[in-house]
Protein backbone atom coordinates (compact mmCIF):
# COMPACT_ATOMS: atom_id res chain seq x y z
CA UNK A 1 0.00 0.00 0.00
CA UNK A 2 1.63 3.30 -0.51
CA UNK A 3 0.21 7.03 -0.69
CA UNK A 4 0.85 10.16 -3.07
CA UNK A 5 0.06 14.02 -2.24
CA UNK A 6 -1.08 16.11 -4.64
CA UNK A 7 -1.46 20.32 -3.98
CA UNK A 8 -2.53 20.70 -7.32
CA UNK A 9 -4.84 19.50 -10.71
CA UNK A 10 -3.62 17.28 -12.91
CA UNK A 11 -2.51 13.58 -13.07
CA UNK A 12 -1.75 11.06 -9.95
CA UNK A 13 -0.86 7.49 -11.34
CA UNK A 14 -1.30 5.73 -14.32
CA UNK A 15 -3.44 3.06 -14.02
CA UNK A 16 -4.41 0.00 -13.33
CA UNK A 17 -4.37 1.15 -9.31
CA UNK A 18 -7.18 0.39 -6.49
CA UNK A 19 -7.98 3.36 -4.53
CA UNK A 20 -8.37 2.59 -0.84
CA UNK A 21 -8.55 6.19 1.04
CA UNK A 22 -8.30 10.06 0.10
CA UNK A 23 -7.44 12.16 2.83
CA UNK A 24 -8.35 16.12 1.19
CA UNK A 25 -7.18 18.90 3.62
CA UNK A 26 -8.65 22.29 2.86
CA UNK A 27 -6.11 25.33 3.42
CA UNK A 28 -7.57 29.28 3.51
CA UNK A 29 -10.92 28.08 1.82
CA UNK A 30 -13.20 25.22 1.56
CA UNK A 31 -12.01 22.44 -0.87
CA UNK A 32 -13.23 19.76 -3.35
CA UNK A 33 -11.58 16.65 -5.00
CA UNK A 34 -12.72 14.72 -7.74
CA UNK A 35 -10.69 11.90 -8.95
CA UNK A 36 -11.67 10.26 -12.32
CA UNK A 37 -10.36 7.22 -14.39
CA UNK A 38 -8.09 8.89 -16.82
CA UNK A 39 -4.46 10.41 -16.82
CA UNK A 40 -6.18 13.57 -18.34
CA UNK A 41 -9.31 14.74 -16.59
CA UNK A 42 -11.21 12.54 -19.26
CA UNK A 43 -12.37 9.51 -17.90
CA UNK A 44 -15.64 8.47 -15.66
CA UNK A 45 -15.80 10.55 -12.09
CA UNK A 46 -15.49 7.88 -9.39
CA UNK A 47 -14.78 9.50 -6.03
CA UNK A 48 -15.67 12.92 -5.20
CA UNK A 49 -14.60 14.58 -1.85
CA UNK A 50 -15.78 18.06 -0.51
CA UNK A 51 -14.47 19.85 3.05
CA UNK A 52 -16.51 23.02 3.42
CA UNK A 53 -14.19 23.68 6.64
CA UNK A 54 -11.12 26.10 6.47
CA UNK A 55 -7.72 24.31 7.32
CA UNK A 56 -9.98 21.01 8.81
CA UNK A 57 -9.66 17.25 6.82
CA UNK A 58 -12.19 14.29 5.84
CA UNK A 59 -11.11 11.19 5.64
CA UNK A 60 -12.71 8.41 3.28
CA UNK A 61 -11.60 4.71 3.06
CA UNK A 62 -13.26 2.64 0.59
CA UNK A 63 -12.98 -0.78 2.30
CA UNK A 64 -10.17 -3.76 1.72
CA UNK A 65 -10.48 -3.49 -2.07
CA UNK A 66 -10.87 -0.03 -2.39
CA UNK A 67 -12.12 1.50 -6.04
CA UNK A 68 -10.78 0.40 -9.04
CA UNK A 69 -8.95 2.78 -11.73
CA UNK A 70 -8.45 1.15 -14.89
CA UNK A 71 -6.66 3.99 -16.89
CA UNK A 72 -5.23 6.25 -14.51
CA UNK A 73 -6.24 8.55 -12.03
CA UNK A 74 -6.69 12.34 -12.18
CA UNK A 75 -7.52 14.64 -9.64
CA UNK A 76 -9.26 18.11 -9.89
CA UNK A 77 -8.86 20.24 -7.22
CA UNK A 78 -10.40 23.16 -5.87
CA UNK A 79 -9.44 25.36 -3.04
CA UNK A 80 -6.79 27.51 -2.01
CA UNK A 81 -4.09 25.45 -0.08
CA UNK A 82 -5.53 22.45 -0.46
CA UNK A 83 -4.37 18.88 -0.06
CA UNK A 84 -4.96 15.81 -1.43
CA UNK A 85 -3.56 12.49 0.17
CA UNK A 86 -4.42 9.30 -2.11
CA UNK A 87 -3.53 5.56 -0.25
CA UNK A 88 -3.51 3.12 -3.03
CA UNK A 89 -2.17 -0.30 -3.86
CA UNK B 1 9.09 -16.21 37.79
CA UNK B 2 9.16 -14.56 41.47
CA UNK B 3 10.34 -11.28 41.36
CA UNK B 4 6.76 -9.61 39.27
CA UNK B 5 6.83 -5.89 38.59
CA UNK B 6 3.96 -3.48 37.72
CA UNK B 7 5.17 -1.08 34.77
CA UNK B 8 2.22 1.49 34.48
CA UNK B 9 2.73 4.93 32.06
CA UNK B 10 0.67 8.71 32.86
CA UNK B 11 0.57 11.40 31.29
CA UNK B 12 -0.94 12.86 35.02
CA UNK B 13 -1.34 11.62 38.16
CA UNK B 14 -3.75 9.29 39.02
CA UNK B 15 -6.48 9.10 41.04
CA UNK B 16 -5.79 8.27 44.86
CA UNK B 17 -8.35 4.98 44.23
CA UNK B 18 -6.01 3.88 41.98
CA UNK B 19 -2.85 4.21 43.75
CA UNK B 20 -4.07 2.73 46.79
CA UNK B 21 -5.26 -0.64 45.05
CA UNK B 22 -1.66 -1.19 44.25
CA UNK B 23 -0.21 -3.57 46.49
CA UNK B 24 2.83 -2.11 48.75
CA UNK B 25 5.58 -5.35 48.45
CA UNK B 26 5.36 -4.99 44.35
CA UNK B 27 8.18 -2.47 42.46
CA UNK B 28 5.73 -0.06 39.80
CA UNK B 29 8.24 1.45 37.14
CA UNK B 30 5.67 4.26 36.43
CA UNK B 31 6.84 6.01 33.05
CA UNK B 32 5.76 9.72 33.00
CA UNK B 33 5.18 11.04 29.72
CA UNK B 34 6.36 14.35 30.75
CA UNK B 35 9.67 16.73 32.35
CA UNK B 36 10.56 16.06 36.05
CA UNK B 37 8.20 18.06 38.33
CA UNK B 38 4.73 17.19 36.57
CA UNK B 39 3.89 15.28 39.53
CA UNK B 40 4.98 13.03 41.76
CA UNK B 41 3.53 9.76 44.04
CA UNK B 42 5.05 9.63 47.40
CA UNK B 43 5.26 5.15 47.71
CA UNK B 44 8.26 3.51 48.71
CA UNK B 45 7.35 0.80 45.88
CA UNK B 46 6.94 3.48 43.58
CA UNK B 47 9.65 4.70 41.25
CA UNK B 48 8.96 7.49 38.73
CA UNK B 49 11.00 7.74 35.71
CA UNK B 50 10.41 11.39 34.05
CA UNK B 51 11.67 12.29 30.51
CA UNK B 52 14.84 13.26 31.97
CA UNK B 53 15.84 9.84 33.57
CA UNK B 54 14.50 7.94 30.42
CA UNK B 55 17.31 9.93 28.29
CA UNK B 56 19.68 9.25 31.23
CA UNK B 57 19.34 5.06 30.54
CA UNK B 58 18.37 5.20 26.61
CA UNK B 59 21.40 7.13 26.37
CA UNK B 60 22.23 7.94 22.65
CA UNK B 61 19.25 5.76 21.82
CA UNK B 62 17.67 8.97 23.52
CA UNK B 63 17.34 10.53 19.97
CA UNK B 64 14.65 8.02 18.33
CA UNK B 65 12.79 8.40 22.07
CA UNK B 66 10.33 10.91 20.88
CA UNK B 67 8.48 9.18 18.53
CA UNK B 68 6.90 6.97 21.93
CA UNK B 69 5.79 9.85 24.04
CA UNK B 70 2.53 11.87 23.79
CA UNK B 71 1.16 8.40 23.66
CA UNK B 72 0.79 4.80 25.28
CA UNK B 73 3.45 3.16 23.50
CA UNK B 74 5.48 5.15 26.05
CA UNK B 75 5.15 1.76 28.57
CA UNK B 76 7.73 0.53 26.19
CA UNK B 77 10.71 1.93 28.28
CA UNK B 78 8.63 0.56 31.80
CA UNK B 79 8.69 -2.55 29.71
CA UNK B 80 12.54 -2.59 28.22
CA UNK B 81 13.84 -1.16 31.88
CA UNK B 82 11.95 -3.79 33.73
CA UNK B 83 13.84 -6.78 31.18
CA UNK B 84 17.07 -4.82 32.25
CA UNK B 85 16.57 -5.19 35.92
CA UNK B 86 15.68 -8.52 35.17
CA UNK B 87 11.91 -8.83 36.76
CA UNK B 88 9.39 -11.50 35.52
CA UNK B 89 6.79 -11.21 35.03
CA UNK B 90 6.38 -8.02 33.91
CA UNK B 91 2.88 -6.62 34.50
CA UNK B 92 1.65 -3.86 32.38
CA UNK B 93 -1.31 -1.92 33.93
CA UNK B 94 -2.47 1.28 33.04
CA UNK B 95 -3.25 4.26 35.32
CA UNK B 96 -6.71 4.32 35.01
CA UNK B 97 -7.09 1.00 35.97
CA UNK B 98 -8.21 -0.16 39.70
CA UNK B 99 -7.30 -3.90 40.52
CA UNK B 100 -8.01 -5.84 43.44
CA UNK B 101 -5.54 -7.40 45.71
CA UNK B 102 -5.48 -10.79 44.30
CA UNK B 103 -4.40 -8.81 40.75
CA UNK B 104 -0.43 -10.21 40.92
CA UNK B 105 -1.40 -13.34 41.90
CA UNK B 106 -3.94 -14.15 39.72
CA UNK B 107 -1.56 -12.70 36.77
CA UNK B 108 0.83 -15.45 37.80
CA UNK B 109 -1.41 -17.98 38.49
CA UNK B 110 -2.49 -17.70 35.15
CA UNK B 111 0.95 -17.79 33.91
CA UNK B 112 1.81 -21.33 35.32
CA UNK B 113 -1.50 -22.56 34.44
CA UNK B 114 -2.27 -25.21 31.68
CA UNK B 115 -5.25 -24.00 29.87
CA UNK B 116 -8.01 -24.95 27.54
CA UNK B 117 -7.83 -22.95 24.10
CA UNK B 118 -10.27 -21.67 22.49
CA UNK B 119 -10.77 -20.83 18.30
CA UNK B 120 -13.22 -19.14 16.04
CA UNK B 121 -13.90 -20.35 12.50
CA UNK B 122 -13.11 -16.72 11.51
CA UNK B 123 -9.62 -17.10 12.69
CA UNK B 124 -10.13 -14.37 14.90
CA UNK B 125 -11.13 -14.92 18.68
CA UNK B 126 -13.38 -12.70 20.39
CA UNK B 127 -12.81 -12.36 24.30
CA UNK B 128 -16.18 -10.29 24.62
CA UNK B 129 -18.21 -13.01 22.54
CA UNK B 130 -20.20 -13.86 26.37
CA UNK B 131 -21.24 -10.24 25.82
CA UNK B 132 -21.99 -9.97 22.40
CA UNK B 133 -20.06 -6.90 21.75
CA UNK B 134 -16.14 -6.80 19.55
CA UNK B 135 -13.77 -4.91 20.93
CA UNK B 136 -11.38 -1.93 19.83
CA UNK B 137 -9.14 -3.63 17.06
CA UNK B 138 -11.35 -6.67 16.24
CA UNK B 139 -11.08 -6.60 12.33
CA UNK B 140 -15.01 -5.57 11.30
CA UNK B 141 -14.68 -7.94 7.99
CA UNK B 142 -14.32 -10.61 10.75
CA UNK B 143 -17.04 -9.70 12.83
CA UNK B 144 -19.68 -12.80 12.69
CA UNK B 145 -21.62 -14.20 15.26
CA UNK B 146 -19.65 -17.80 15.28
CA UNK B 147 -19.01 -20.36 17.29
CA UNK B 148 -16.06 -20.82 19.37
CA UNK B 149 -14.18 -24.01 19.79
CA UNK B 150 -12.94 -25.03 22.99
CA UNK B 151 -10.02 -27.92 23.00
CA UNK B 152 -6.74 -28.83 24.55
CA UNK B 153 -3.45 -27.44 23.92
CA UNK B 154 0.21 -28.30 24.76
CA UNK B 155 2.43 -25.19 25.00
CA UNK B 156 3.24 -22.77 28.20
CA UNK B 157 1.64 -19.83 28.77
CA UNK B 158 3.70 -16.34 28.24
CA UNK B 159 1.55 -13.64 27.82
CA UNK B 160 -2.05 -12.92 29.88
CA UNK B 161 -4.10 -10.32 29.36
CA UNK B 162 -6.75 -8.99 31.68
CA UNK B 163 -10.12 -7.63 30.64
CA UNK B 164 -11.64 -4.91 32.13
CA UNK B 165 -15.36 -4.07 33.60
CA UNK B 166 -17.28 -0.39 33.78
CA UNK B 167 -16.01 1.22 30.74
CA UNK B 168 -15.14 -1.81 28.24
CA UNK B 169 -12.40 -0.83 25.60
CA UNK B 170 -14.78 -0.88 22.68
CA UNK B 171 -13.95 1.42 19.32
CA UNK B 172 -15.47 4.80 19.74
CA UNK B 173 -18.02 4.19 16.55
CA UNK B 174 -19.12 0.97 18.02
CA UNK B 175 -20.32 3.31 21.11
CA UNK B 176 -22.11 5.42 19.08
CA UNK B 177 -24.65 2.44 18.27
CA UNK B 178 -24.13 0.14 20.71
CA UNK B 179 -25.86 0.86 24.37
CA UNK B 180 -21.90 -0.20 25.99
CA UNK B 181 -22.10 -3.40 28.88
CA UNK B 182 -20.75 -2.17 31.73
CA UNK B 183 -19.09 -5.58 32.53
CA UNK B 184 -17.16 -7.91 30.00
CA UNK B 185 -19.08 -11.36 31.53
CA UNK B 186 -15.88 -13.25 31.68
CA UNK B 187 -16.10 -15.96 34.30
CA UNK B 188 -13.56 -17.98 33.40
CA UNK B 189 -11.27 -20.19 32.98
CA UNK B 190 -8.49 -18.27 30.71
CA UNK B 191 -8.31 -19.68 27.74
CA UNK B 192 -5.38 -19.76 25.58
CA UNK B 193 -5.83 -18.29 21.53
CA UNK B 194 -5.54 -20.33 18.78
CA UNK B 195 -5.24 -17.52 15.80
CA UNK B 196 -5.72 -14.24 16.46
CA UNK B 197 -7.39 -12.21 19.30
CA UNK B 198 -7.19 -7.89 19.40
CA UNK B 199 -4.85 -7.32 21.80
CA UNK B 200 -5.42 -4.42 24.18
CA UNK B 201 -2.32 -3.11 26.64
CA UNK B 202 -4.42 -1.89 29.60
CA UNK B 203 -3.80 -5.25 31.84
CA UNK B 204 -1.69 -7.68 30.36
CA UNK B 205 1.51 -9.96 31.98
CA UNK B 206 4.05 -11.13 30.58
CA UNK B 207 6.99 -13.35 31.12
CA UNK B 208 10.53 -11.42 30.59
CA UNK B 209 11.71 -13.72 27.33
CA UNK B 210 9.07 -11.78 25.47
CA UNK B 211 10.17 -8.59 26.05
CA UNK B 212 12.65 -7.65 22.83
CA UNK B 213 9.97 -8.94 20.82
CA UNK B 214 6.35 -6.96 22.33
CA UNK B 215 6.48 -3.52 21.00
CA UNK B 216 3.94 -1.47 21.19
CA UNK B 217 3.69 0.90 17.78
CA UNK B 218 4.03 4.47 17.94
CA UNK B 219 1.87 7.29 16.28
CA UNK B 220 2.70 7.83 12.52
CA UNK B 221 1.64 9.60 9.83
CA UNK B 222 0.51 8.74 5.98
CA UNK B 223 1.02 12.09 5.12
CA UNK B 224 -1.34 14.19 5.96
CA UNK B 225 -3.19 10.94 8.29
CA UNK B 226 -1.99 10.17 11.58
CA UNK B 227 -2.42 6.78 12.56
CA UNK B 228 -3.13 6.87 16.21
CA UNK B 229 -4.44 4.00 19.23
CA UNK B 230 -3.16 1.15 17.13
CA UNK B 231 0.10 0.32 19.48
CA UNK B 232 -1.41 -2.15 21.08
CA UNK B 233 -3.62 -4.04 18.88
CA UNK B 234 -0.75 -3.77 16.28
CA UNK B 235 1.58 -4.34 18.25
CA UNK B 236 -0.39 -7.26 20.03
CA UNK B 237 -0.51 -8.47 16.66
CA UNK B 238 2.96 -9.28 15.84
CA UNK B 239 3.54 -10.75 19.20
CA UNK B 240 1.04 -12.97 19.03
CA UNK B 241 2.77 -14.16 15.60
CA UNK B 242 6.07 -14.21 17.15
CA UNK B 243 4.46 -16.97 20.22
CA UNK B 244 2.35 -18.83 17.70
CA UNK B 245 6.14 -19.57 16.03
CA UNK B 246 7.47 -21.32 19.21
CA UNK B 247 4.07 -22.29 20.58
CA UNK B 248 4.02 -20.27 23.69
CA UNK B 249 0.60 -19.32 24.63
CA UNK B 250 -1.68 -15.95 24.86
CA UNK B 251 -4.38 -16.44 27.32
CA UNK B 252 -7.28 -14.13 28.10
CA UNK B 253 -9.55 -13.19 31.11
CA UNK B 254 -9.19 -12.76 34.85
CA UNK B 255 -7.75 -10.85 36.28
CA UNK B 256 -10.61 -8.38 35.39
CA UNK B 257 -9.62 -4.57 36.19
CA UNK B 258 -12.30 -1.64 36.72
CA UNK B 259 -11.40 1.00 33.73
CA UNK B 260 -12.03 4.11 35.58
CA UNK B 261 -12.11 6.70 33.08
CA UNK B 262 -13.96 9.21 30.89
CA UNK B 263 -14.36 8.83 27.09
CA UNK B 264 -14.46 11.28 24.15
CA UNK B 265 -15.82 9.51 21.68
CA UNK B 266 -16.04 12.23 18.95
CA UNK B 267 -12.20 11.90 19.20
CA UNK B 268 -11.98 8.53 19.48
CA UNK B 269 -13.85 7.99 16.89
CA UNK B 270 -11.35 10.74 14.79
CA UNK B 271 -8.34 9.02 16.14
CA UNK B 272 -9.53 5.53 15.58
CA UNK B 273 -10.65 6.33 11.70
CA UNK B 274 -7.08 5.69 9.96
CA UNK B 275 -6.33 2.27 12.52
CA UNK B 276 -9.61 1.02 11.51
CA UNK B 277 -9.23 1.62 7.81
CA UNK B 278 -5.69 0.04 7.21
CA UNK B 279 -5.11 -3.32 10.00
CA UNK B 280 -6.75 -5.53 7.69
CA UNK B 281 -3.93 -4.41 5.21
CA UNK B 282 -1.13 -4.03 8.10
CA UNK B 283 -2.15 -7.25 9.38
CA UNK B 284 -1.75 -8.93 5.50
CA UNK B 285 1.57 -6.99 5.45
CA UNK B 286 2.71 -8.64 8.55
CA UNK B 287 1.26 -12.25 7.60
CA UNK B 288 3.34 -11.96 4.52
CA UNK B 289 6.85 -11.50 6.57
CA UNK B 290 6.16 -13.88 9.13
CA UNK B 291 6.05 -16.85 6.45
CA UNK B 292 10.07 -16.00 6.24
CA UNK B 293 10.78 -16.51 9.89
CA UNK B 294 11.63 -19.00 12.02
CA UNK B 295 11.29 -20.04 15.14
CA UNK B 296 14.64 -18.46 17.27
CA UNK B 297 14.59 -17.00 20.97
CA UNK B 298 12.06 -13.44 20.75
CA UNK B 299 15.37 -11.82 20.73
CA UNK B 300 17.08 -13.17 17.33
CA UNK B 301 13.02 -13.43 16.07
CA UNK B 302 12.67 -9.71 16.19
CA UNK B 303 16.21 -9.03 14.46
CA UNK B 304 15.17 -10.98 11.08
CA UNK B 305 11.79 -9.33 11.88
CA UNK B 306 13.65 -5.81 11.87
CA UNK B 307 15.46 -7.04 8.40
CA UNK B 308 12.37 -8.27 6.86
CA UNK B 309 10.18 -5.36 8.00
CA UNK B 310 12.72 -2.58 6.77
CA UNK B 311 12.87 -4.22 3.45
CA UNK B 312 9.71 -5.21 2.84
CA UNK B 313 8.18 -1.41 3.98
CA UNK B 314 10.28 0.29 1.62
CA UNK B 315 8.29 3.08 0.01
CA UNK B 316 5.09 1.68 1.72
CA UNK B 317 2.93 3.44 3.88
CA UNK B 318 4.17 1.27 6.83
CA UNK B 319 8.01 2.77 6.43
CA UNK B 320 7.26 5.33 9.19
CA UNK B 321 7.36 2.52 11.55
CA UNK B 322 10.72 1.10 10.24
CA UNK B 323 12.39 3.26 12.97
CA UNK B 324 10.96 2.41 15.58
CA UNK B 325 11.30 -1.39 14.82
CA UNK B 326 15.60 -1.04 14.51
CA UNK B 327 15.12 0.80 17.53
CA UNK B 328 13.51 -1.68 19.56
CA UNK B 329 16.34 -4.16 18.89
CA UNK B 330 19.18 -1.46 19.32
CA UNK B 331 17.12 -1.16 22.65
CA UNK B 332 17.82 -4.44 23.79
CA UNK B 333 21.82 -4.54 22.76
CA UNK B 334 22.19 -1.69 25.98
CA UNK B 335 23.26 -4.68 28.83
Amino acid sequence: MYSIEKDSTGKVLDGPVRVKAVLLTSGGASASAILDDSTDGSGIKRITIKEATNNNSKFAFFGEKGIEFVNGVYLTLTGTGAVCDIIYE
Amino acid sequence: MNKPVIVTPGHHKPSEDWIKSIPEEIPVIFVVDGPRGLFEIKRPNFKLYYYEDQRELLGDLDLDWSQFKHSASIKNFGHWLAWKEGYDPIISLDYDCIIDKDFVKKHIEVLQSKPPSVESPTGWVNPLMQIGVWPRGFPYSKRKVVYHRIREIEGEVKLNMGLWDNLLDLNGMDRVSIDSPKSCGFEGPNLAVIGNIPFCGMNFAFRRELAPALLMLPNFKIKNLIIKRHDDTWGGYIIKKFMDKRGDLFTYGKPIVFHDSDVDIEKDIQNEAGTIAFSETFFKFIDEIFERIKPKSYERMWRDFSRLFERKARGTVFEPLTNSIIWWKELFQIR
